[in-house]
């Protein structure tokens, strides 16, 4: 029962900091209709740069996260005014292949380049906090407080995107993209700071998750399809849906690592997408 | 026609003699490049003509490669085990195929590249199958002489079924999926039917080169059979060479393996980058690749190459479906004319 319990509370940690990673995904493909494979790598690059900064800045792992944030939302924009606005998008098919090559090259590049500087192998960020210790219980302290740093961000995304106008014209163009142009949002704003907000929020992610975890060049991909699982499962563009996703794809690994083996959990996110997409693509929450 | 034929023959000649006059290197470069070209035509057939993006093409590939190992393994003759290879990922892409045909666009090719993940695992965590991460290795074989030619025919066989294709009734219905399904749907075209021949097609093929390979090698891995690498390098061929056209999976696989191999293998490192760089740059500044740019157009026509097989693929529809030459068509450069995609146009409408 024990044990039962404390997957369950690890998978709330680990399910918030899959929906804070994932969302920006769920975001740029429901604004810019673009598939971008190299999100994870944005994860995976800000874990490292919350690494150098920690380790050469002296930076905790939280005042790393908004600085590594701001500078990926500007490379994010960069990117994205560079590369992705220019994508040939005469037809969805082309704007999908188009994407699908350009992401993918870049994530290629990406994944190969830090491989090439950093000499591969798998690093973390050192930071330790003091447990509580209460009775005959332990409470991680790192973990509670990365917990509800993940929560604080989930929430202030949500604040931003049904509050402000920005945010709702954001989702509004997820909805519909010629219904949000035609009631005057200027989509080509929208879908910059879509794009430059969900690489920020993934990277911000990438800190956490070097904190708690280990980060490795190559190990974008595989966590963009991760992410994949997690956002088709909450349906795309849904924040809610996203949390829901992470929940339980979090909650599904750490039982199969549990009962079955830690071999078999890289399986189970996979095993979810390919069910979710067939079963329910519109996601948990979405509607028909 | 009697000069396209020389420039058909004259590679496949020259590959065939290279066991006796090249060198060992030569004949292994070689057998890579013909292994390229297998991957990149057959996946072209689902990308190219058909419009669907397969991520997992590796997995046809490496389910070759791991049936020929267990075969071989369990005693049975090479032949045996190189067919039961080619029927396993038929069966799969058949069975596969079934439940992912109602995806489309990049839903479709998510979960390609999720079954080519879960292949991946299961292939390492089956430990008592596959031998896990360690790998799966058979006998060494003596000679390069059969694996070298059975490659060369593939090889072969792979464009020559894209030839076929391009020509083909079912060719004329994969196009119709590609530019618009339900067009394609109401005209009277089984499309589900039709999707899910072509898949089976597209992984014949890979898995008879898989076993191939594993002859060839004798060893294979999770990481060697359903690798991204494995699957990503036709991606990137085809679109460089010119996807869904015949030429362009050849041109493509052949002019990265050659510069790969003149350039990159004596760096040894960044040759991800490489490919990375070369999608992004073909993604953005030439969609169309190779075949549909302007100087290997010009290239292709002056061979006396058919040009239905080149940057034409398709146009013969327009012939038959509009009394009047489409406004692209007739652009004064034919090259280009590919580029607009003539059965639907762009999407809906825009085209007419």
């Amino acid at each position: 029962m024990s044990a039962f319990l404390q997957i369950l509370v690890g998978a709330v940690l680990q399910g918030a900091l899959y929906t804070l990673g994932a969302f920006g995904l769920s975001l740029s493909f429901g604004v810019l209709k673009i598939l971008n494979l190299s999100h994870g790598d944005f994860l995976m690059l800000g874990g490292f740069a919350g690494y150098f900064a920690f380790l050469y800045g002296g930076l905790n792992p939280f005042a790393a996260a908004v600085l590594v944030a701001v500078l990926v939302f500007g490379a994010g924009v960069g990117y994205y005014r560079a590369l992705l606005a220019r994508l040939p998008s005469g037809s969805f098919r082309r704007l999908l292949v188009s994407s699908v090559m350009v992401t993918l090259g870049t994530a290629l590049a990406i994944e190969d380049l830090t491989s090439f500087l950093w000499g591969g192998g798998s690093t973390g960020i050192p930071y330790r906090m003091t447990s509580l210790v209460w009775g005959q219980t332990v409470f991680p302290l790192l973990r509670l407080v990365l917990l509800f740093a993940t929560l604080a961000l989930t929430l202030m995304l949500h604040v931003f995107l049904t509050r402000t106008f920005l945010g709702r014209a954001i989702v509004a163009s997820t909805i519909n993209r010629e219904g949000a142009l035609v009631v005057g949002i200027d989509v080509r704003t929208v879908a910059v700071v879509t794009f430059g907000l969900g690489v920020a929020l993934a990277a911000s992610a990438g800190v956490f998750y070097a904190t708690l975890y280990t980060i490795e060049p190559f190990m974008g991909l595989a966590l963009t399809l991760k992410y994949l699982a997690v956002i088709v499962v909450g349906g795309i563009g849904n924040l809610p849906g996203a949390f829901l996703g992470g929940f339980v794809i979090a909650a599904s690994e750490a039982f199969t690592a549990h009962y079955a083996g830690p071999h078999w959990s890289p399986m189970v996110a996979f095993i979810i997408l390919v069910l979710a997409l067939l079963l329910r693509p519109q996601g948990l929450l979405g509607r028909e | 026609m009697r000069r396209a034929a020389l420039v058909v023959a004259v590679p496949i000649v020259l590959a065939a003699v290279t066991p006796w006059l090249g060198s060992r290197y030569h004949v292994s470069f070689l057998f890579f490049l013909c292994m390229a070209v297998v991957l990149t035509a057959t996946y072209d057939i689902g990308a190219g003509y058909m419009g669907y993006i397969n991520l997992g093409h590796g997995a046809f590939f490496g389910l070759g490669a791991y049936v020929y190992g267990l075969t071989v393994t369990h005693g049975g003759p090479t032949a045996a085990a190189l067919l039961l290879g080619a029927a396993a990922a038929a069966l799969f892409a058949a069975l596969v195929g079934i439940p992912l045909f109602h995806l489309r666009g990049a839903y479709f090719a998510i979960s390609t590249f999720g079954i080519l993940k879960i292949m991946e695992i299961l292939a390492a965590n089956l430990r008592g199958i596959t031998g896990g991460t360690t790998g799966l290795s058979i006998a060494p074989t003596r000679s390069t002489f059969p694996t070298f030619y059975l490659m060369l025919v593939l090889a072969v066989a792979a464009v020559g079924l894209n030839a076929w294709i391009a020509r083909s009734r079912l060719g004329l219905g994969l196009l119709g999926i590609r530019e618009d399904e339900e067009v394609a749907e109401v005209s009277g075209i089984d499309t589900s039917r039709l999707k899910r021949v072509a898949f089976v097609l597209s992984a014949l093929l890979p898995g008879l080169a898989g076993g191939v390979y594993m002859w060839q090698m004798t060893y294979v891995d999770p990481a060697s059979a359903f690798g991204t690498s494995v699957s990503f390098a036709p991606i990137i061929m085809a679109a460089l060479g010119g996807s869904g056209t015949v030429a362009g999976p050849v041109v493509g696989a052949v002019s990265l393996t050659l510069v790969e191999e003149l350039l990159w293998s004596r760096l040894g490192y960044l040759q991800l980058a490489m490919y990375g760089a070369v999608l992004v740059f073909v993604g953005i500044f030439m969609p169309g690749g190779l075949m549909r740019s302007r100087a290997f157009g010009r290239a292709y026509a002056a061979l006396g190459l058919p040009e239905h097989y080149g940057y034409r693929v398709g146009t013969r529809t327009v012939r038959s479906r509009r009394s009047h030459p489409s406004p692209t068509a007739s652009n004064s450069c034919p090259v280009h004319a590919a580029d607009s995609e003539p059965v639907g146009g762009e999407g809906r409408g825009a085209g007419s």
